[in-house]
């Protein structure tokens, strides 16, 4: 029998702690990025759209050395927060934090995008003619709208949380009980001549709670295509 | 209604000039397909923005591009009906039907509206509804009433039969016609159908090529285009 240890434990319960708070923190600015790049036109909008999808494109590891740059001891932002607040967030577990919402962003931004233009344009001026201001047209007709794909682009932010490495490593370190996730500690063991065997426990609860996420996914997102 | 426009709006190759003045309660723009019928709608009722010019409606100044006047969509108090129904999927029937009027209901306008849409346009059986299991006529029936409940000083239908079948058609004229009995509510009727235009309206505008051709009663112009042969035409 396989047993893992309370680091290992404490690695599966960071993980699924980072993705939450990723996917929590990225989701206003992801829908909000996503309205504008579909209802708004206005000076910069390619600009944003590059920013936006960059990390698509960028190794994970130049992500985390750009943030390592960013919010170090001596970067700018690093420096202000801890001579302003006394926090320091490099190698802790708000970096890994941090760095699974930029990897995730794209994904989360191009999911909402993609349900957000498919709602009928007839529909938003409707709502226009019957009175509705803009914001009351935000939260009644397109949010509600855009459910599913806001839905679709959580769950692949999430399930890229889960998985996020490169730019972790790089930003927060690896750290066991402090800021190692599940493929960080598969690194480790998978690194180590006595680890095999815990590694691939660890991939399995990797797998166990995608298939958690996947299928809360398909439920949830039947449901909303029965109610739209 | 008194409706005043003198506006220009140009996309691409195609330039709309719409200089007219036109007063009655059943009014029809008429023209075919690419005439620049629904881009004049979409003006008049705020959608869009000319590229220069005004309207007046009933008297006020919506919009002027000399005065820097541009009223929006949502303090237009233009109606629309739309050729698709456009009504919102998420909500029921019901909770269409009052998404304008809790926004635009003037104080003096009271549930009993409510009640009068719903029996007017027999969609008292189907308020709990979804949206998504209606028929075409029951949807098109619904956006009626929605943008009559929302208190419309002008109610603009484009097209709103075109989706439908003859049968269709037949039965849905029949409630226009008591929008604006019932509800003293002035409205603009758009459509290519010269049989559409004879029942429901009575003062028609022509557009052609982006611009108004001329402005005549509908039985006028009706006999003027059924001496030419032109009417089936533009029943297609």
């Amino acid at each position: 029998m396989i047993l893992l240890n309370p680091a290992d434990y404490d690695a599966i319960r960071l993980s699924l702690k980072v993705a939450f708070a990723a996917l929590a923190i990225s989701l206003p600015f992801g829908f909000a990025a996503a309205y504008l790049m579909t209802f708004m036109h206005f000076r910069g909008k390619m600009l944003l759209e590059v920013l936006v999808n960059m990390p698509l494109t960028l190794p994970p590891v130049v992500i985390g050395y750009f943030l390592l740059l960013l919010l170090g001891q001596k970067g700018w932002l690093g420096s202000l927060l801890l001579e302003t607040a006394g926090i320091r967030l490099i190698f802790t577990w708000k970096a890994a934090v941090i760095a699974s919402a930029v990897v995730g962003f794209p994904l989360l931004v191009r999911s909402i995008r993609i349900g957000m233009e498919s709602i009928d344009r007839q529909i938003i001026q409707a709502a226009r003619t019957l009175g509705a201001r803009w914001y009351d047209i935000l939260f009644t007709v397109i949010l509600p709208l855009s459910l599913r794909g806001i839905l679709a682009g959580s769950s692949l932010m999430f399930a890229r949380s889960l998985g996020e490495f490169g730019a972790t490593i790089i930003v927060a370190g690896n750290i066991p009980g402090v800021t190692q996730t599940i493929p960080l500690a598969i690194y480790e063991y998978a690194g180590s001549p006595t680890g095999e065997s815990t590694a691939l426990y660890l991939c399995l609860v990797a797998v166990f709670i995608s298939l958690i996420v996947l299928s809360l996914h398909e439920t949830v997102g039947k449901k909303l295509t029965r109610q739209i | 209604m008194e409706i005043r426009a003198r506006i220009e709006k140009s996309f691409g190759d195609f330039t709309l000039f719409a200089d007219f003045e036109v007063m009655g309660d059943r009014i029809g723009i008429f023209g075919r397909s690419g005439s620049g019928k629904s881009t004049l709608v979409g003006l008049l009722a705020g959608l869009d923005q000319p590229d220069r010019g005004e309207i007046f409606l009933d008297g006020e100044c919506v919009f002027s591009s000399s005065k820097g006047i541009n009223v929006p969509a949502h303090r237009r108090r233009v109606g629309m009906v739309f050729q698709q129904p456009a009504l919102f999927p998420h909500l029921s029937v019901k909770a269409n039907l009052l998404y304008g009027f809790r926004r635009c209901a003037a104080p003096h306008r009271r549930l009993d509206d409510l009640e009068l849409v719903e029996t007017s346009l027999k969609l008292e059986g189907l308020l709990k509804r979804g949206v998504n299991n209606l028929s075409g006529g029951e949807k098109q029936r619904v956006a009626l009433g929605r943008a009559v409940l929302a208190n419309p000083r002008l109610l603009v239908m484009d097209e709103p039969l075109s989706a439908l079948d003859d049968d269709l058609k037949f039965q849905i004229i029949p409630y226009i016609r008591s929008v604006s009995e019932e509800f003293h509510i002035p409205y603009l009727f758009i459509s290519h159908s010269l049989t559409e235009m004879r029942l429901l309206t009575d003062e028609v505008i022509v557009l052609e090529g982006g611009q108004v051709e001329r402005q005549t009663s509908t039985e006028m112009l009706a006999r003027e285009l059924m001496g030419t042969g032109l009417a089936g035409y533009m029943n297609a």
